[in-house]
């Protein structure tokens, strides 16, 4: 079982993962493009 | 616990390595008997810093690591409006920072630097095995190198995810998995590398190769180039990422990149054979772990469901 985060361990924490939210649709947005561009 | 005959040869391996004492060998020998049959048991059962207990990452391997990960984030975030820079989407993002021509120059020198990582990595990596072969403690089963096991582990942690083991394979410090994705990106690298430098560096590549074959070696990399970026940004964002961060007991971040340890509960888990050397190289986890066994009355357990 693991030890609770403290609140700057959280504020960690969660901002990376909203990041890796963030840069997530940046890839589905970067499939899109391939799919759909020609050049792809 | 009874070890099986590849735990025994590893705990083996790591007293012979560390030179134990007599004593200090009693009392590991002493400390994995009791382990109770059932690892889950135990790793449930363990309390873990989420920042991590063990160590597992040089400061090295995490500079490394934080080199390519912002190398790779940009370059990919460049390198689409490069590719496709008529777009209408992409035009603005290159006014952004100054024209095509901007993004160009700033995608080719975070790829040098890219490269330095790639560099400094294979000199650790190289280095770190000759000062331990030099030492006597070198060990193929604790480095990246794939060996058979890692296909049986592959079969029988796919068992146990299909509900037909009990238990986890007993992996070592780097199991199947970031074998596979370790290498898929060491590949990905060199498919970059290549690629990116006829795009940047043409008339050598038409020196080197025969006339025949310079202009399809060309549309072959401008074909590579796009592609292995775009297998690289999926396998990061819906793979990596999900391992690092959503797996359960891993949400919502994994902290190993940054301190460098891993979680005790981790370690168990998926890396079991680790955990053993750590037990060891640590007098410190043999007692925390002793500490855990009477706390939880989980010494000399007897096993309720077999691993195997």
């Amino acid at each position: 079982m693991m030890t609770p985060l403290t609140r700057w361990q959280k504020l960690v924490a969660y901002s990376a993962l909203a990041l890796v939210g963030l840069w997530t649709l940046w890839g589905l947005f970067a499939i899109w493009v391939m799919l759909t561009n020609p050049r792809g | 616990m009874k070890l099986s005959k590849e735990a025994h040869d590893v705990l083996e391996t790591s007293m012979r390595q560390n030179r134990v004492s007599a004593k200090e060998r009693a009392e590991i020998e002493a400390v994995v008997a009791m382990l109770p049959d059932d690892r889950v048991l135990l790793y449930k059962n363990v309390v873990s810093n989420p920042l991590g207990d063990l160590y597992r990452y040089s400061i090295h391997i995490r500079i490394q690591h934080m080199l390519t990960f912002v190398t790779f984030l940009t370059l990919a975030f460049t390198g689409l409006p490069i590719h496709f820079f008529e777009s209408f989407w992409a035009e603005p993002f290159n006014a952004l920072l100054g024209g095509v021509s901007i993004t160009r120059i700033i995608h080719r020198t975070i790829a040098v630097i890219m490269i330095v990582s790639m560099v400094y990595h294979l000199l650790t990596i190289t280095l770190g095995s000759w000062w331990r072969i030099r030492a006597g403690t070198f060990d193929i089963r604790r480095t990246i190198i794939p060996l058979w096991k890692d296909v049986r582990d592959f079969r029988e942690d796919l068992q146990y995810f299909a509900g037909q083991r009990k238990q986890r394979p007993e992996m070592d410090k780097f199991n199947y998995k970031q074998k596979i994705h370790y290498f898929a990106a060491a590949f990905g690298n060199g498919v970059m590398v290549l690629s990116g430098s006829s795009f940047l560096f043409p008339e050598l590549w038409a020196a080197i190769l025969p006339t025949s074959m310079a202009a399809h070696w060309q549309e072959l990399m401008r074909l590579s180039h796009p592609h292995e970026a775009l297998l690289a940004l999926l396998v990061i964002a819906f793979w990596h990422w999900y391992n690092v961060h959503l797996a359960p007991g891993r949400f919502p971040m994994q902290w190993t990149f940054l301190t460098g340890k891993i979680t005790r509960e981790h370690q168990m888990e998926e890396h079991f054979l680790e955990y053993l050397r750590n037990l060891v190289e640590l007098p410190a986890e043999r007692k925390a772990l002793q500490d855990v066994l009477d706390s939880r009355e989980l010494a000399g357990e007897t096993p309720s469901r077999k691993g195997r």
